[in-house]
């Protein structure tokens, strides 16, 4: 027992350095070893806090206890388990309610949109010459990254409920700062006839990206299984690929949004026949995939 | 002079219920967050200040299983550490 504790410890401490010397592995590989490996170090110490109680070591009862209440919550956050207690906080354990972080990422897109629709009211590119625009695009496109790091890091279980909102606030506040650099004295006159007649237009799809949303958000409400659904990244996933139209819709512009249309019409009549939500008429099929 | 064009009152009143609704969003995932961070700590300090007390003058303070408890203070208190360190590492090796 002895023997295998403490082989297993400095073999996990091993491989974290071996792992740390950048091997030609591909990003799977090291995903799932640096978590093995962590799972060893877990396990390692729990049995060298075991060996600590069956050899009668001095100190026993507090360097074997406080080893094994280490390893035990290093494994607990390992498999998943988020709390104060083992490590940073899990949304999907510990949100009281089920849907909040869902709604602060979709802030976050929406901020991102304000951000994209901003640069494309701009007009084209050879329009775009005033250092202010050029600014915001490339503050844009940073913001843009960010929010893609957040919700990745959100599926991750990195950051928590509380993070997210300070990101979000962050964000919010980003997008005033940058929205009052590139027009401190309010838009410009060419700006404003150019927006003028995209309104309508612009409205329309961004009105349907909304109803999309809405209606996600609704039918998520509605049948908490369509969370766990959605939350999938299952390729082929029709509320997956429902959000990423709504997402795109939200972002895109006015030809890219019309290329899609044919796709959100065909998903939206699959999922309205398969489950019914989207029109409100009732649970209809569940067990859509 | 540029002039900025006026909002509509939906827009406007759209985008006064999209803050007011992050902002409470915000406020309340931070009373989770601190109360979840105050009960651990507190738990977590009273174990460990406890059972170090027991351990080291039991006529002081009698608490059964002394060492147990503070180390298990010990680990609720400072578990999250050792937590943020593994997860720093597995994050620093993910991004090579």
């Amino acid at each position: 027992m002895t023997y295998t504790a403490f082989t297993l410890l400095v073999v996990s401490v091993l491989g974290v350095l071996a792992l740390a010397a950048r091997p030609r592995l591909s990003h799977r590989s090291r995903y799932f070893l640096i978590r093995i490996d962590m799972a060893g170090f877990a396990a390692s110490l729990i049995l060298v806090g075991v060996c600590f109680y069956e050899r009668g070591w001095p100190g026993a009862p507090l360097v074997g206890t406080l080893a094994i209440a280490l390893g035990v919550q290093l494994l607990l956050w390992l498999v998943g388990v988020r709390s104060e207690w083992v490590g940073d906080r899990h949304p999907r354990l510990t949100a009281p309610e089920p849907h909040e972080e869902e709604t602060t990422l979709t802030h976050l897109l929406r901020i991102y949109r304000i951000l994209r629709s901003l640069r494309e009211a701009a007009g084209p590119p050879e329009r775009r010459q005033s250092e202010a625009l050029r600014c915001l695009e490339e503050v844009a496109m940073r913001l843009h990254k960010l929010a893609s790091e957040v919700d990745a890091q959100l599926s991750e279980g990195i950051v928590g409920r509380g993070e997210i909102s300070s990101i979000a606030k962050h964000l919010h506040e980003e997008a005033i700062r940058i929205r009052l650099q590139a027009w401190p004295e309010g838009p410009p006159e060419a700006y404003l006839e150019q927006e003028q007649r995209r309104t309508d237009l612009i409205r329309k799809y961004r009105e349907e990206a909304g109803k999309i949303d809405e209606a996600i958000v609704r039918g998520m409400m509605k049948y908490p299984e369509l969370e766990d659904l959605y939350l999938s990244s299952k390729e082929g996933n029709p509320f997956r690929r429902l959000a990423d139209i709504a997402s795109l819709l939200g972002v895109a512009s006015l030809p890219q949004a019309m290329e899609l249309i044919p796709e959100i019409e065909s998903t939206l009549v699959f999922l309205t026949k398969h489950t019914g939500f989207l029109d409100g008429t009732g649970p209809g099929k569940r067990g859509v995939d | 002079m540029a002039q900025s064009k006026p909002k509509s009152k939906v827009a406007e009143t759209r985008e006064e219920i999209e803050v007011r609704a992050l902002l409470r969003n915000e406020r309340l995932a931070a009373w989770s967050d601190y109360i979840g961070f105050v009960t651990a700590k507190v738990t977590g300090a009273a174990g460990l200040i406890g059972g170090t007390v027991a351990l080291l003058d039991p006529g002081v303070l009698n608490v059964p299983h002394a060492p147990q408890v503070a180390a298990i203070g010990a680990a609720i208190l400072g578990g999250k550490g050792l937590v943020s360190v593994v997860k720093r590492l597995i994050k620093a090796i993910d991004e090579q």
